[in-house]
């Protein structure tokens, strides 16, 4: 099927092009994701410029009042505009997203090459990450931020120590099949050494499912951090994430549906997005599901 | 055959076939055959001939991101299916034409019972019902002459051996009776044995069937005892046609007769007589694998205790079946995994008495070729960092290791300018030396070559094989040879050893085993080379001689 990439005759230009117009095809299979993340990054980030409400700033004279011309999303108990909250809160939504996946990648991808290549500490270290994997990852966010206190390190950790045995697994399914690889021999008999093999010959091979795996995280990682911020034991209150503007707003629900409603909207569009780029990027990635047209 | 085979009706037609890259470049251009009823053509050529192009364009298997047909057409009993629907060409595939592919190992679902695949094919064809196909199925496998259709009916595909998975599939494609049966390298991945086997069913029932076969291999011995006409390609363009014997025995195309005097003769060269001393010596090595738990605690022996001694400047070739231990024997030797039991002595010094630290060290003694010139080296290096990999590990100076790539970069007959390159950019008989400079690197005294020339091309093959004589004039390295193909064996090796199941067979000088083999399975080995009373280069060149 795919004779191509290993035939010789076929010039490196060539295969440069073949694989401009792959990357032209993920684009255009993957538009609505790219699009609507693209439009949530710059929500975050041109925030300032997009409203020039202070998300903090409380006005008791305007509290709960309905969408309006001055404010888009209405205002909430403390009479602070909801769409500056919702948009600062990409924020902190997006950078927990971020972070989570970057450690977690960071640090499963360690556990993973180590327990892949060592075959003696392989059993040890997957019946510790199945032990973590045994434990509902939202209990264990709750406990960690109960015995350590709400700030931004420890929400990051709490959402990160579930991921890792996800990701850490995911790399040592890779490093075992490598190791019988012909290079990966060549390299043992050359008597290169350990951490020269995993560094050069291993690691780079996990970056795709890598990528993959990591924009999963970020979804995640996403809905974990809200949902503890929704059960108050996220984020310092002061700081506006989409989990809690909607834990204060469900109070008003019946009176005031947008204080839900447009955080959640946030919420809802920004995970799908990451989720149908993570399965696009799957399809890109796995040779196994290419699909022909 | 041939006259009889040209009145009978004409399956396939392809005319004119173009089949491009997107940039337009052409990777097949202008090739017309015709396959007739009940005839064999053979496609034969070189990796990148564009040969297995071909066939994926009559079946329409291309990859659309990559290549489509621009021009020409393809007519199935008059039906072009080039212009066909995708759904008119559902309707083709498998009822009117199907394909066997080479690897019998992926051509199958692991996790479905061999049963229900093929009677999958009916199913999606709506024909029969249930114990209509069921009983369809058992009769097929009985033709393709499956031992106990019914048990391999419920079998997964795991339970079968290579041989048996490839009649699995030669059934599932040839069930519906389909008037063409393309079959791309079908036997490539199998033993030789099996290869008899497998060919002769083919023909079998073809003769029964009448079906028309299109036949694409890089093998001329299968060609000759298969081919009613044959087609040579090159560069995506076709070399030559015609009748198999008139094209074997006088070529007209220059191209074709270098390829068919590139087959390595199953004649032995004459013996060397080897004075140099032992550099490695194998006493007792076995390997046991233990498998499962205390209570189902069961174990396989991949290699019973075997000895053997390696001369300097000496080929010693291991021939045997997959599944024999040879490969097993080369990686305990390698120390790519540890052996059971035995001793390994490099130069008269056992390799069990040195410390971990000197362990490591000494393994550059001892290097290896694998077979895979594609997956032997890691595809995001450069070459020269590829070759440096070792002399880095033993910190030779930086201008030292530069020096030292030039040197063995020209010693396997490349250019210094190609260290620059990627693997990518690399032919596979390009990689193969690349991989084999690698080994040389650390000036290595026993080189392991695994099936090293088995993946290449009979031209690229007889180079490295060249190589690999040359290298052991000029160094005195010792080659431990272990191959499948007794024409690589009878040209390279100076002793053999024949293994089976685990165990040494028969051991000798290479003339002597090959031509006067005598334990019952060595007989039985050479039995199955294809076309082995046909020793290629003198047919062609007694040819040559009396036409020019």
């Amino acid at each position: 099927m795919n004779t191509l990439p290993h035939s010789p005759s076929v010039e490196s230009n060539e295969l440069r092009a073949i694989r401009m117009r792959r990357i032209a095809l993920f684009l255009h299979d993957n538009i609505f994701a790219i699009t609507v993340l693209a439009l949530v990054m710059l929500a975050g980030l041109l925030a300032p410029l997009l409203t020039s409400a202070d998300p903090d700033f409380i006005n008791p004279g305007m509290k709960l009042k309905p969408p309006s011309a001055e404010a888009l999303f209405g205002t909430d108990l403390l009479g602070r505009d909801v769409l500056a909250r919702v948009l600062y809160g990409t924020r902190a939504s997006l950078l927990v997203g971020l972070l989570v996946a970057l450690v977690a990648l960071v640090v499963g991808l360690l556990i993973g090459l180590v327990s892949g290549y060592f075959r003696s500490l392989d059993g040890v270290i997957m019946r510790v990450m199945d032990g973590i994997m045994a434990i509902p990852a939202i209990i264990l966010a709750v406990a960690l931020v109960a015995i350590m206190g709400a700030n931004f390190i420890t929400v990051v950790t709490a959402i990160v120590v579930p991921e890792v045995p996800r990701v850490a697994r995911l790399v040592r399914s890779v490093v075992l099949s490598l190791r019988s690889e012909p290079y990966v021999e060549a390299a043992v008999s050359l008597a290169t050494p350990t951490w020269r093999i995993l560094l050069r010959h291993m690691l780079p091979n996990t970056l795709a499912p890598l990528i993959v795996q990591g924009s999963f995280i970020v979804a995640s990682a996403i809905l974990t951090e809200s949902a503890l911020s929704f059960l108050g034991v996220g984020l310092p209150p002061e700081i506006p994430t989409w989990g809690n503007i909607m834990a204060e707003g469900r109070r008003f629900f019946q009176l005031l549906p947008g204080l839900v409603f447009f955080p959640g909207l946030f919420l809802s569009l920004t995970v799908l997005a990451i989720n149908l780029l993570g399965d696009g990027l799957r399809d890109r990635f796995d040779p196994k599901l290419i699909k022909r047209a | 055959m041939t006259n009889e085979a040209n009145q009978r009706e004409i399956v396939l037609q392809v005319d004119g076939l173009t089949v491009s890259l997107h940039s337009g470049r052409e990777i097949v251009s202008d090739i017309s055959f015709n396959v007739h009823a009940g005839e064999t053509l053979c496609i034969v050529g070189e990796s990148g001939s564009g040969k297995s192009v071909t066939s994926f364009a009559v079946m329409q298997l291309l990859d659309p991101a990559a290549l489509r047909p621009t021009a020409g057409s393809i007519r199935l009993e008059g039906v072009d299916l080039l212009k066909a629907s995708s759904q008119e060409l559902r309707r083709l595939r498998a009822a009117r034409m199907s394909m066997i592919f080479q690897e019998p190992m992926t051509a199958l679902n692991p996790v479905e019972r061999i049963g229900k695949q093929v009677m999958e094919v009916l199913e999606i064809h709506r024909e029969g019902d249930h114990a209509g196909r069921r009983a369809r199925v058992l009769e097929m496998f009985q033709m393709v002459k499956l031992p106990d259709p019914e048990r391999v009916f419920n079998a997964y595909p795991h339970e079968l051996s290579g041989g048996q998975r490839q009649r699995v599939v030669i059934a599932m494609a040839l069930i519906l009776r389909p008037r063409l049966l393309i079959a791309d390298e079908p036997t490539t991945a199998l033993d030789v044995t099996t290869q008899a086997q497998i060919l002769r069913l083919i023909s079998e029932l073809q003769q029964e069937m009448g079906t028309a076969v299109l036949f694409i291999t890089h093998d001329f011995g299968v060609v000759h005892d298969i081919a009613d006409r044959i087609l040579v390609m090159n560069k995506g363009r076709v070399v030559e046609q015609g009748k198999s014997s008139d094209i074997l025995t006088s070529p007209t195309a220059d191209y074709t007769r270098r390829l068919i005097c590139a087959v390595p003769s199953l004649v032995p060269v004459p013996s060397r007589q080897l004075t140099g001393e032992g550099v490695l010596e194998v006493e007792g090595m076995a390997k046991r694998y233990v498998m499962g738990s205390f209570p189902r605690k069961r174990h396989f022996d991949a290699l019973h205790p075997t000895d053997l001694l390696l001369r300097e400047g000496e080929i010693l070739g291991v021939v045997g079946e997959s599944g024999s231990g040879k490969t097993t024997l080369a990686r305990c030797i390698a120390r790519l995994v540890p052996a059971s039991a035995g001793v390994v002595r490099l130069k008269g010094a056992s390799v069990e008495e040195l410390s971990s630290a000197e362990k490591r060290r000494s393994r550059k003694h001892v290097q290896i070729v694998f077979q895979d010139p594609y997956r032997s080296m890691n595809s995001r290096l450069k070459l020269r960092d590829i070759i440096a990999e070792g002399m880095v590990n033993f910190d030779f100076a930086p201008a030292e290791i530069e020096r030292r790539c030039n040197e063995l970069v020209q010693a396997v007959g490349l250019q210094p300018a190609m260290l620059d390159r990627y693997p990518h950019q690399l032919s596979g008989g390009q990689r193969q030396r690349i991989c084999i400079a690698r080994a040389l690197a650390l000036e290595p005294s026993v080189l392991i070559c695994d099936e090293a020339v088995s993946a290449l091309d009979v031209s690229v093959q007889e180079q490295v094989i060249k190589l690999l004589l040359d290298l052991r004039d000029r160094l005195g390295v010792a080659i431990l040879f272990i191959t499948h193909d007794l024409r690589v064996a009878a040209q390279l090796c100076d002793n053999v050893i024949v293994m089976r199941n685990g165990r040494v067979v028969e051991a000798g000088s290479a003339a002597d085993i090959l031509t006067h083999p005598r334990d019952e399975y060595t007989r039985y080995l050479i039995d199955a080379v294809p076309a082995r009373e046909w020793n290629f280069r003198e047919r062609v060149s007694g040819t040559i001689a009396t036409t020019g």
